[in-house]
């Protein structure tokens, strides 16, 4: 970009001074996510103050040729919020109104940046429930999980991000402001655009209000952890237990590497011998749970789980679930690198999947610790290692690569709900057709013809 | 290659490169909620702190700004699933600023006059204790007027002057002997660490510590020649005094001989219990090992020892806020809780966000008033939800802060240490028989 001067200028007007900053201070602690790895510095942050704000920058990012990365709480595991080269950072974090709760067409408005947990909080106290529940949710933005499509721990049930969004307001690439969806649970006014926006990575829009659906908040809970000695039996007993049509909302993984880092944080008694352990969580109807948490109790004891208990309290299934969302960062502190990827895979192939990884691991002489929401199909190997010794990050990205072949190789995806992002960019061609890259460079290339907004994210054009 | 030598040589690499910024340690921050701003949150400070260790950004007026404003509550530790230890690594930072500061003639007489001088002997601060007493007991006009006096030659005098604690009448000298016998058979020898602050402000709270050691079957001893155990010092950036009076209160308590050392104000705790690691010290043998394995807790103390639980009622509702460095610092945050539930008739009730900074932070209520000021209004909210009578705190700073909350807010709680209820408790099984 030519003149940096002239467009931080030119945003101070927009702006105005409070809500600008070009400090060394905050340009490098805005230069990262929560992606290993990756790290960029923006020339420039903002704090828009209103919605028109926005669409005079975006103007102004065209006019002189900046780019904009929109970012929340900066949670990110893909790079979708690390700064482009030239670029502003455009803070959502205070966009942070939960602006309606209707409870009679069981909706909730908000600003982009409300913190996922705090919508859950706030809806449940009405009875109601708003299911996505990513590992970060007590800090990650719900204008972040949109644009992720982010998942979590009860995906298995009650699917993800993009079942719940009803109607998205962003403003597009070249300004102008829209509008799309609203509070019809039946709605086909046109062409049904404002999905085009979920999972869009930053790319296409910069959100300025979401609408999202809510359901009825399920009556119980039955929460359970299963122990096991063989690796396979675990993967085999989550398929034995959606052949039997239980769809529990939670049936997490963890393997033993992780079960003993997540026990030297949490300490909540965890044994550290088990090879495996599930996390299973049914909910409903009191009657339903009873039944369902039987059933899944005969089946882990026929899959050879040596234990299965359950939480004993509300609080109790808190910790339990907490201590499962501790995973990944737990997993650091076992070495100074910790690599995490979403390879997924139909959930059928849960256990095949996890011989592969092992086989993997093995082969490339590398320590992984594998956990994940094996109901969903949804797996995080997550390689502990370390960026100073290059020999072994060389292995290290051999083996991912293998591991994302293994996965698209099963009829899987190369990231279930992390999203491409910078971190995955280089894999995207080789799960999606040529024909399908091309729609989605053409949609970019149409939407943003300068690409200011995120470039160089997901893919190039 | 790199042949200049980093500003922060006492920070292992490991430290800061154990944080892989997944941004859980963010909502558990109070100035990073307070602010919404990354550079105000334990992750963007770490990745400051990286920065300025590999030569990216210079010590800026900014960067100082930053790591001063972090209150140390390490509420970061406790929810960061890796482990990174964020208190050694901001106060490393914080000394290594201290040491980098041109030394001025004010923070020569600063150092020389509070460092130096009051704070390393007992007696120096029981002075100015007694006329910051005379000034309370003076009368409601003379003190207003000494406000408006403080007032009119400093803002900030006039802003700190109601945060000074109610200095008690009479000091722990005055009030225990210097050994007090176990009642009954004694089973441990332990010394009591009567503080600089807690000896002239919270007298009762020594006296209702040494008592119930006794009566669980503790010889204590209170040895007259101790002094504040260093951590003001230290946060100050003069190590080198602060390990001198370490050394002295080995030397006074005989620590050797003792089986444990008793604190009951949880920053002179945290610090103490982890000196070893403040001061880098590989030794094994040396005064700060020993006074890292010997100090207690008094509510972990008596908790570890299976203290008597009292016969006689208190009939009141007790909220319990945890201390910074105790839930967070030193991880203890069912024994004060076990102490206060054991009093027959005494009612628990959890007030939300116990365990989030009360703004006190050292002496952060003077440096960051407006800061302090609003986590204390986050605080007193908290505890008056709860509708109890009490709000119990095993931290001097905390107390002082939270008898402040308690003025300013024209509230009727009391702000009293679980060990003071206990001892009440046993006081009043005398009073019946």
């Amino acid at each position: 970009m030519q003149n940096r001067t002239e467009a931080t200028a030119a945003l101070d007007k927009i702006v105005g001074e409070k809500n600008i900053s070009t400090a060394p201070e905050d340009l490098i602690s805005l230069s990262y996510d929560g992606t290993p790895l990756l790290e960029q510095m923006p020339f420039c942050t903002i704090s828009p103050q209103s919605g028109e704000e926005i669409c005079a920058i975006v103007r102004l990012a065209n006019e002189l040729n900046f780019s904009i990365v929109p970012r929340g709480s900066g949670t990110g595991l893909s790079g979708g919020s690390v700064p482009a080269a030239d670029c502003v950072v455009l803070q959502m974090q205070h966009w942070d109104k939960i602006i309606e709760i209707d409870e009679e067409n069981m909706t909730a408005t908000v600003e982009p940046g409300v913190i996922t947990q705090d919508l859950h909080t706030a809806v449940e106290k009405a009875g109601l429930f708003y299911p996505p529940d990513p590992g970060s949710m007590k800090i990650c933005t719900i204008g972040g999980n949109v644009a992720e499509n982010s998942g979590g721990l009860r995906g298995l049930k009650y699917g993800v991000t993009s079942d719940y969004v009803m109607g998205i307001e962003a403003v597009l690439p070249d300004g102008r402001w829209v509008s799309l969806g609203n509070k019809c649970v039946k709605n086909v006014s046109g062409i049904n655009l404002k999905d085009l926006f979920i999972g869009s990575e930053g790319i296409l829009g910069i959100f300025t209000q979401i609408l999202l659906k809510l359901i009825p908040k399920p009556q119980d809970q039955k929460t359970m952890l299963a122990f096991f000695d063989a690796i396979e039996d675990a993967g085999e007993t989550v398929s034995a237990i959606i052949a039997a049509k239980i769809i529990p909302c939670t049936l997490e993984f963890l393997d033993q590497t992780t079960m003993r880092c997540v026990e030297d944080f949490t300490h909540i008694g965890l044994p550290q011998d088990a090879e495996a352990l599930l996390l299973i969580e049914v909910d409903g109807d009191a009657s339903i749970t009873e039944r369902e948490a039987q059933q899944i109790i005969e089946t882990c004891k026929k899959y050879n789980a040596h234990e299965v208990k359950f939480a004993k309290s509300k609080e109790e299934a808190e910790r339990l679930k907490t201590a499962r969302r501790s995973a990944f960062t737990a997993l650091a502190r076992l070495k100074p690198t910790t690599i995490l990827e979403d390879a997924t895979v139909p959930r059928d192939k849960v256990a095949a999947m996890l011989r592969k990884i092992q086989e993997i691991a093995r082969k490339y002489d590398l320590t992984f610790g594998t956990f994940g929401h094996a109901g969903d199909g949804n797996l995080h190997p997550t390689c502990l290692t370390d960026e100073r010794d290059k020999g072994e990050m060389k292995r290290v990205e051999e083996a991912f690569e293998e591991i994302f072949n293994a996965a698209l190789a099963m009829g899987g995806t190369i990231t279930g709900e992390h999203g491409i992002g910078l971190a995955k960019k280089n894999f995207l061609a080789k799960s999606e057709l040529p024909a399908n890259l091309q729609l989605m460079q053409q949609i970019k290339r149409t939407l943003d013809p300068k690409n200011i907004l995120n470039p160089g994210k997901v893919f190039d054009v | 290659m790199n042949s200049e030598p980093t500003p922060f040589p006492a920070i292992p690499d490991d430290f800061l490169r154990q944080c892989m910024h997944c941004g859980m340690c963010l909502p558990t921050c109070p100035t990073y909620v307070l602010t919404k701003r990354e550079r105000s949150s334990p992750r963007g400070r770490i990745r400051l702190i990286k920065s300025v260790a590999e030569g990216k950004l210079a010590v800026t007026a900014q960067f100082v700004e930053e790591m001063n404003f972090c209150l140390d509550c390490r509420a970061c530790e406790t929810a960061c699933p890796a482990g990174v230890k964020y208190g050694r690594i901001i106060e490393e930072t914080r000394y290594a600023i201290l040491q980098q500061k041109p030394v001025t003639f004010k923070t020569r007489i600063f150092k020389k006059i509070v460092l130096n001088s009051i704070f390393a002997k007992q007696s120096r601060l029981r002075f100015i204790a007694r006329l910051i007493r005379f000034y309370q007991r003076s009368g409601l006009e003379l003190l207003n007027l000494a406000f408006n006096l403080a007032g009119f030659f400093s803002k900030k005098l006039k802003e700190i002057s109601p945060l000074a604690p109610q200095i008690s009448k009479k000091f722990t000298a005055q009030l225990l002997p210097e050994f007090l016998p176990a009642k009954g058979v004694a089973r441990f020898k332990v010394g009591l660490l009567a503080g600089c602050v807690q000896d002239v402000a919270f007298a009762d709270v020594n006296v209702a510590t040494a008592e119930v050691l006794a009566l669980n079957g503790c010889d204590v001893y209170i040895p007259r020649q101790q002094c504040c155990c260093g951590s003001v010092a230290a946060h100050a950036g003069d190590l080198q005094q602060a390990r001198k009076q370490i050394d002295r209160n080995c030397r006074v308590f005989n620590l050797e001989k003792l089986d444990a050392l008793i604190i009951n104000a949880a920053g002179c705790g945290a610090f103490l219990k982890e000196s070893h690691e403040i001061f880098h010290s590989e030794n094994s043998d040396d005064s700060l090992a020993l006074i890292t394995a010997k100090t207690k807790d008094i509510s972990e103390f008596l908790c570890e020892i299976g203290f008597r639980k009292p016969q006689a009622a208190l009939d009141i509702e007790v909220t319990y806020h945890d201390a910074c460095h105790l839930a967070h610092g030193q991880k203890i945050r069912s024994a004060p809780r076990q102490i206060i539930q054991s009093i027959p008739g005494v009612q628990l009730v959890e007030m939300p966000e116990s365990d989030w900074c009360c703004g006190s932070a050292g002496v952060y209520n003077i440096t960051h008033t407006e800061t302090a000021n609003a986590l204390l209004e986050r605080k007193m909210k908290n505890c008056l939800s709860t509708g109890a009578r009490v709000i119990a705190s095993a931290n001097t700073g905390c107390s002082i802060q939270l008898a402040y909350g308690v003025r300013k807010y024209k509230t009727a709680m009391q702000v009293r240490h679980p060990v003071v209820l206990l001892w009440q408790a046993y006081q009043r099984e005398n009073s019946k028989a």
